[in-house]
């Protein structure tokens, strides 16, 4: 590739390039103007040059600068302000900005001050994360961000989230938001270090985004890491301690006498309990038999009597009956990080290590990882700067990688769905858990010990949720090693040329070995092991030129950008394992898959942006960008985005002169376009045939059909804002309109399967987003000793299709022109049929059109069925999407103390509870029950909304009904976080270090839901599993020192 | 300055070269796959393509077939689904590995969202639009014509004709019962094409034409075509014209076509002598064994694990299915076959129950009416395990059988799965001799294998049309049991299900529930496999009244 032969040349150029202006030193300290204390990591930069210094902890800086000089102090809370040098001795003294209005923040390409955006974007600097020692960086910023969702689909340590900006732009191709690091765009936040991230910037609108063209669709994430600071070493250490529970009860399930009870009701009403003449007395006489374990002090006929009770004298006797609980442990969460950070007049560098190591709450799993960074910027002369990064993240995960899956294997849904009479372990017949020859418990594996009475197990024979955990072995080792490289030319006043190139390549190892002795792999043992290489090459070249002319002041920046990326894979399973405790392919001689490939796209784009103001009043900016993608065919592949925004100061008009009360408003807007080629697939385009074999003689599938017409999905975005700081600044915040709106979706088109295959990719059909999002931040109290600050989050979110060729149905949705995706289409239960305690079905047919609508009774009521056939789902009027959701976060200090305090909530939406319609089913036996179910229907005359109980019958409970949708409203106390900086007091010069801060961090205290176990935020669809790792709770004390 | 001129032509220098490196760098393809035009570009990557074919017939669907999903392993799950539906293979206990239980209890084809009826019908037009694709690719006439070629469109043909069979079968209502020219059958679909619209519902007569056509054109085709080798098990998973014409016997059998079904039962048995006795006792697990016209040779390292025909219906397959709930024969077929047959050794009507919670409530000892001796219950038992392969771990019921059985028994390893063998046909020339009236034509097909199988057989004494048809049910009961043709059986010969009748087969109420009795296909709209609503909802040419 040519580009290897531009870096060598880059050097070369920079090398070249000397500088042969006069230059003086000039020094001096930076304070607040209000208290005069000092102010550390302040900038100070040469007007008009690359060249910049930073204030060291006790303020002080020094800068070799040309002579006749304008230094611009900038520093985070403070406004910015311009001096001319005069003398070597430069002392400034900075005015608190309370709003941070003179940000600096990083926008695509470059960066640009707060005041003068256009666009709409959101920036969270280091000091603004959530406190606590997170495992993913997503962490820092949950609740602080309008507009964007932030969910996990997994409370595993380590885990990733899912990110939505603004709703999903698509319908089945990825809603998932560019990453930027450093300027390049990466593979995900992946196993970033946390501490090592400085900022945040989400770009939300096209005026933002559209420079990233092809990739932003769905917004951009732009992180910036931590840079050196000019001036001494300072090193930083952090160390924390954390105790992980689980934050959200589990679902209520009944006692083992309910248990028994609601089973004897369901044999009694079964078809075989009805044909016996005396229905009570044959479920009394056989629910033994269909239940096979008995953990009463009872014999096997007479647990539950003829009147459905359970025998009064009936006691538990058995042990270990809560799965869940013995699935659990205390565990432990340990945090280590240092960083340091330095640099001189020419140069900084940071560097940084960390170590966690992080349990869960389920035995055997968990989380480690390590990580170190080296960033580095180097002045080679005043006008080029050369530098870059490298990064190395090590991690390794314990965990059942059956979590969240439709397995038996997965210990979660095992555990939760097992009826609560079978034990963990066996039990003899006075209760005692039965011993093994080597003194263990013994695991009860369901397969029945006629000796203890206990007869095979109605679910999950020879399976054991606990005991498979523990032998199995399952890891996944993730490693990430990237490096960016730049190189900055700052040719001439204004005009600046930027090269910068960037590896990022993560090795993904997965390793499952599956024992011998009970499971999916019993009799034989079973290893499987993928390896993953994931290669990311980024290039790319930026001018830049800033120029002011009177009050017309212009910057404009262009560049080319390529991308590649490079998806390897390596896979093996193998059978028969010979000797025990080896792992390794050599000890399984039967092979069942050996595969790999090699997957690859590519992306070149070139990119103009011109910004334009006029007095620092009016702001114009302009942007276009081309793409051409590799996923494309040659004649559909390139695609053009452009955006137009404008921003209109209206504090600065002279009319506003006399509006006390205003201390800052801002209109701005924006409209432009992105795109999107993301549908999970390198080759979409492409018609393909699968490798296979037929008893080794090797064979082809026809697997995908392809379409040469595809092109890029477009997105046009249209956003509206005011921004406002109000009274001296006590209230600020900002109210924001955005619409966006997806034409050419890029979708796998499910087509009948009669067509032998069932999907098909197409551009077709358009949908739109739209929202408001608010945030109001109160600065309630300020003074030297106590301040509070109050800062209320809120977005709502609509979402429509406008043109579909054909409505479909998508699992519980119906994607149709004039709904939303997240329309629940369902069957509609109307209640029980107190007659015979059959559940009601609200009668809907299909019209000339293919919509469902209501038939209707002689008296213009809507007729109801006990036959689920015998009608057809129908909307529900309702979505998966909340009204409104938001948070709310505090941050009180008093003297040297801190306490922040995150809320989250969320208002409206409804959820379709999988595991509770799990817990109400009666079809089969063995599986658990809820309470609930108490108030089934019994007999005729009883009024419920709970059906009859029945075994066998699965007419009786439709999951994809409304029986099942719950309110999904909810708030959480998300972060709580109490620290105290040992400041000002002689602990810190006694032990001879900066500052001490001792915290304590309490993450997801508690989460109220409607229904006890129900976790709302899991699922954007709205649909509730439970079987995967719920959110951890962790309660942690953590110790920073800085020297 | 010179230096900024000069660093300025260098900058100039580093860009270009960058810009002019697009052309391939857009250009990518995939290592792991085949583009369609070289796909079907070749007589030899036309072979690939029915080696395809052949793959899905016991694969995990979803790894080869879009939208499917692992559990249903082809031909693993429908070959036992014929007599798991109409109780021939009987469940002992609760056990519901896979759904094979909810199988059993008919909870599954008559629900329109069920993978089995999702799979079964997604995968016979997945067999469909890849013949369709061979079909057409030769008829094209690109490929020059060699007899290779006309084997692989001998191949296509048939495959097309198998999987339309398969479909009106299961998703219309039987030929014989019903109104075949204007019950609807299923999609016809000669290619699959932008818009993908596909087709309504044809009637079931129309289906069955074109199966009729597809049959023909298949046997001209085989006949110009190269003879299939017979050196290996891998052969017999390539069809030949004996499949072609065992499968027009089948067809013409169950639309009434009696002599069609006579004439093409012979010719396709004519390579295949019937097996002896201990061919027969082998345990039905290689398509080598003699009589085998077409059968799936599964190798160890294409096992399917437990979603294996052998994990549902053998009782020697080490898994929990097995060995908790053994899989038993209706007890009122096994009690009637002759001591002098030695098929009735295939199962075990005094085996001891050792499941304490056997659905009939006689598990363990002292509840097993056959034993009061509890020495002789565990000798009996611990012989049994030795005979079987397998180990204490599994459960052992009265009337299991030991027909299916692994080649390596107590394990996990695959079998090969066997789809047609020639004492089918002998019962098929027999049933529609029957038929006919044609009392000697019929005694003559049915001796061979008769006489074969039992040392006392004596024909003559079934000399009468309705004696004969009741015989031939009850020899395709034994013969045929758990390779999965009751199904379509009860279908031709009209009948219900009813456990309790005679005496009871020895399925539990408790377990079976609804799946105890059912009416006869002809007045019970369940036996009808539900349209996948999959389908409906995809398919403008079908709307939710046409669901079965």
């Amino acid at each position: 590739m040519n580009w290897k032969h531009t870096i060598g040349a880059a050097i070369f150029f920079c090398i070249s390039s000397t500088s042969i202006i006069a230059q003086t030193i000039i020094s001096g300290t930076v304070s607040d103007k209000v208290s005069g204390e000092p102010v550390p990591s302040a900038s100070v930069k040469e007007k008009g040059t690359n060249k910049a210094s930073v204030t060291n902890f006790d303020g002080e800086y020094s800068i070799e600068v040309s002579k006749n000089a304008v230094l611009v102090f900038s520093a985070l809370g403070f406004e910015t302000i311009e001096n001319e040098i005069s003398e070597n001795v430069l002392n400034i003294s900075l005015d608190p900005s309370s709003n941070e209005l003179d940000e600096i923040v990083v926008v695509g390409y470059g960066s640009q001050n707060i005041k003068d955006l256009t666009g709409s974007l959101v920036s969270v600097k280091s000091k603004s994360f959530q406190k606590g020692a997170f495992s993913t960086p997503e962490a820092l910023i949950v609740g602080k961000t309008p507009g964007v969702r932030i969910t996990s689909n997994s409370g595993m340590p380590g885990a990733g989230s899912r990110i939505r900006i603004r709703g999903g732009s698509s319908l089945n191709a990825s809603n998932d938001p560019l990453i930027v690091i450093d300027g390049l765009p990466s593979d995900g936040l992946g196993l970033l270090n946390p501490s090592d991230i400085e900022s945040f910037t989400i770009l939300k609108d096209a005026a933002s985004t559209s420079l990233y063209g092809s990739r932003a669709a769905n917004g951009v994430i732009i992180i910036t890491t931590k840079k050196g600071t000019r001036g001494g070493i300072k090193v930083n250490a952090t160390s924390s301690i954390g105790f992980v529970s689980r934050a959200i009860d589990q679902y209520d399930r009944t006692t083992p006498g309910q248990y028994y009870e609601l089973s004897w009701e369901a044999l009694k009403n079964s078809v075989a309990g009805q044909a016996d003449p005396n229905p009570a007395a044959f479920a009394s006489a056989n629910i033994y038999n269909s239940l096979a374990y008995n953990p009463f002090n009872v014999p096997n006929d007479q647990i539950v009597g003829t009147d459905g009770r359970i025998n009064p004298n009936a006691q538990v006797i058995y042990k270990s009956l809560d799965w869940i609980d013995e699935l659990e442990r205390a565990a432990i969460r340990r945090n280590y990080g240092l960083s340091v950070s330095g640099g001189g007049d020419d140069h900084s560098v940071f560097f940084s290590a960390s170590y966690l190591d992080e349990e869960s709450y389920v035995v055997k799993s968990k989380f480690k990882r390590i990580t170190t960074r080296l960033n580095a910027d180097l002045d080679v002369s005043d006008h080029i700067k050369i530098g870059g990064s490298a990064n190395i993240t090590l991690s390794e995960a314990i965990a059942p990688s059956g979590a969240g899956g439709g397995g038996i294997v997965n210990p979660f849904s095992f555990a939760q769905n097992l009826g609560s009479i079978y034990p963990i372990y066996v039990n003899d017949l006075q209760g005692n858990i039965v011993l093994d020859e080597l003194g263990n418990s013994l695991f009860d594996n369901g397969e029945g010990f006629a000796l203890y009475n206990i007869g095979s197990r109605p679910r999950n024979q020879g399976r054991h949720a606990l005991q498979e955990l523990l032998l199995n072995d399952e890891r996944d080792e993730d490693n990430q090693y990237g490096f960016r490289m730049f190189t900055d030319v700052n040719l001439f006043e204004g005009f600046n040329v930027r090269v910068t190139y960037a590896r990022d390549i993560s090795d993904n190892s997965e390793r499952e070995f599956e024992n011998a002795i009970i499971g999916d792999a019993q009799p034989d043992g079973r290893l499987s092991q993928e390896r993953v290489r994931r290669d990311i090459e980024n290039f790319n070249q930026v001018i830049t030129y800033n120029k002011s002319f009177g009050n017309h002041n212009v910057d404009i920046t262009a560049g080319h950008e390529s991308y590649e990326e490079i998806l390897s894979n390596l896979s093996g399973l193998a059978t028969k394992q010979t000797a025990t405790g080896i792992n390794e392919f050599e000890n399984f001689p039967n092979i069942v898959d050996l595969s790999g490939q090699t997957n690859e796209k590519a992306l070149e784009g070139y990119f103009l942006r011109a910004n334009y103001n006029y007095d620092n009043k009016y702001y114009l900016s302009g942007s276009v960008r081309r793409d051409a993608s590799s996923i494309f065919q040659t004649r559909v592949r390139k695609g053009t985005f452009y955006s137009v925004g404008g921003s209109w100061i209206i504090n600065k008009e002279s009319f506003m002169k006399n509006v006390s009360f205003v201390n800052r408003l801002k209109l701005r807007s924006s409209y432009g376009e992105v795109g999107n080629d993301n549908l999970l697939d390198f080759f979409l385009s492409q018609a393909r045939f699968d490798l296979t074999s037929n008893a080794a003689s090797p064979a082809i599938l026809l697997r995908d059909l392809g379409n040469s017409n595809l092109k890029w999905e477009t997105i046009e975005n249209f956003d509206a804002a005011l921004e406002f700081s109000l009274f001296e600044n006590l209230i600020d915040g900002s109210v924001e309109y955005y619409k966006r709106n997806t034409t050419d979706l890029l979708y796998n088109l499910p087509i009948a399967p009669s067509n032998g295959i069932s999907e098909v990719p197409v551009n077709a059909g358009e949908l739109f987003n739209s929202g408001w999002e608010i945030e109001l931040t109160g600065h309630l109290f300020k003074n030297s000793e106590f301040n509070w600050n109050i800062t209320l989050q809120g977005s709502t979110l609509k979402n429509e299709i406008t043109d579909l060729p054909t409505p479909f149905v998508n699992g519980s949705k119906r994607w149709a022109v004039g709904h939303s995706r997240y329309d629940w289409f369902l069957f509609h239960t109307a209640g029980v049929d107190p007659e015979n305690g059959d559940q009601l079905y609200s009668v809907f047919e299909e019209d000339a059109s293919g919509e469902s609508v209501p038939v209707l009774d002689t008296n213009g009521a809507q007729q109801t069925t006990n036959n689920p056939d015998d009608t057809i789902r129908a909307y529900t009027g309702t979505s998966s999407i909340p009204d409104f959701i938001g948070s709310i976060s505090n941050t009180f200090s008093y003297k040297n103390f801190t306490l922040d305090v995150l809320v989250t909530y969320g208002i409206g939406g409804e959820i379709l509870d999988d595991a509770y319609a799990g817990f109400t089913s009666s079809q089969s036996f063995g599986r658990a029950l809820h309470p609930d179910l108490l108030n089934a229907w019994r007999q005729p005359g009883d009024i419920t909304d709970i059906p009859r109980l029945e075994s066998g019958n699965t007419d009786l409970q439709r999951t994809l009904s409304t029986r099942f949708l719950t309110d999904a409203s909810f708030w959480t106390i998300k972060n709580v976080n109490l620290s105290y900086s040992f400041r000002d007091t002689i602990v810190p010069k006694s032990l001879g270090v900066d500052n001490l801060v001792l915290s304590l961090v309490g993450e997801n205290l508690y989460v109220n839901s409607k229904r006890t176990g129900l976790d709302p935020q899991f699922a954007l669809s709205g649909r509730s599993e439970n079987d995967d790792f719920a959110a951890g709770r962790i309660i942690s004390l953590g110790l920073n020192v800085s020297f | 300055m010179i230096n900024k001129k000069f660093s300025l032509v260098l900058f100039i220098l580093l860009i270009v070269p960058i810009t002019s490196c697009q052309d391939d760098f857009l250009e990518r393809t995939p290592t792991d796959q085949v583009s369609a035009a070289i796909a079907l570009s070749s007589e030899e990557n036309m072979q690939l393509v029915l080696n395809g074919i052949h793959r899905t017939l016991y694969a995990q669907l979803q790894t080869l077939i879009t939208g499917t999903s692992s559990i249903r392993a082809g031909e693993h799950w429908w070959v036992p689904q014929g007599d798991l539906l109409t109780g021939g293979i009987i469940h002992s206990a609760n056990a519901n590995n896979l759904g094979w239980r909810d199988e059993m209890q008919w909870n599954n084809h008559t629900l329109d969202t069920n993978s089995s009826v999702e799979i079964l019908w997604h995968h016979r037009y997945n067999t469909i639009v890849h013949a369709n694709l061979l079909i057409n690719g030769i008829l094209s006439g690109v490929l020059p014509e060699t007899a290779g070629l006309n084997t692989i469109l001998g191949q296509a043909y048939t495959y097309r004709a198998y999987a339309y069979l398969s479909l009106v079968q299961h998703y219309a209502k039987g030929y014989l019962i019903g109104n075949p020219a204007t019950d609807p059958g299923v999609p016809l679909l000669f290619s699959t094409e932008d818009p993908f619209t596909s087709e309504p519902r044809s009637s079931v007569q129309v289906i069955y034409d074109q199966i009729g056509i597809d049959l023909d054109a298949a046997i001209t085709a085989f006949q110009n075509g190269e003879p299939r080798s017979v050196s290996s098990a891998f052969d017999k998973s390539q069809l030949n014209i004996d499949v072609a014409n065992g499968l027009k016997a089948r067809w013409a059998l169950s639309k009434g076509d009696w002599q069609t079904a006579a004439d093409a039962a012979i010719a396709a048995r004519q390579d295949y002598p019937i097996m002896g006795e201990s061919d027969y006792k082998s345990g039905f697990n290689t398509t080598l064994l003699p009589e085998v016209i077409w059968g799936s040779n599964v190798i160890a390292t294409e096992t399917t694990f437990f979603r294996s025909y052998f994990y549902l219906a053998s009782n020697t397959f080490n898994g929990s299915q097995v060995r908790n709930n053994p899989k038993i024969a209706d007890r009122r077929i096994v009690d009637a076959i002759p001591a002098t047959d030695y098929r009735s050794e295939l199962f075990l009507p005094l085996a001891p129950n050792t499941n304490s919670s056997a659905a009939n409530g006689e598990g363990g000892f002292g509840n097993d009416p056959n034993y009061s001796s509890e020495l002789v219950f565990d000798r009996v038992r611990d012989s049994l395990y030795t005979d079987l392969g397998i180990t204490s771990r599994f459960n052992l019921h009265p009337y299991m059988h030991k027909k299916l059985r692994n080649a390596n028994p107590g394990s996990i390893d695959p079998d090969d799965i066997i789809y047609m063998r020639s004492s089918e046909m002998y019962l098929i020339e027999a049933e529609a001799k029957a038929m006919m009236n044609d009392i000697g034509g019929a005694q003559a097909a049915l001796l061979p294998l008769g006489g074969e199988r039992d040392s006392a057989y004596n024909v003559t004494v079934y000399n009468s049309q309705t004696a004969l048809i009741e015989h031939i049910k009850f020899q395709r009961r034994v013969e045929l049991w758990g390779e999965g043709f009751g199904y379509t059986d009860h279908i031709r010969w009209d009948e219900g299900i009813d456990h309790a009748a005679n005496g009871g087969s020895g399925a539990s109420l408790v377990l079976y529930q609804d799946a105890y009795q059912q009416a006869r296909p002809s007045e019970n709209p369940n036996w009808l496999f539900k349209i996948p609503l999959d389908e409906i909802n995809a398919n403008p040419n079908i709307s939710a009244s046409d669901q079965n």
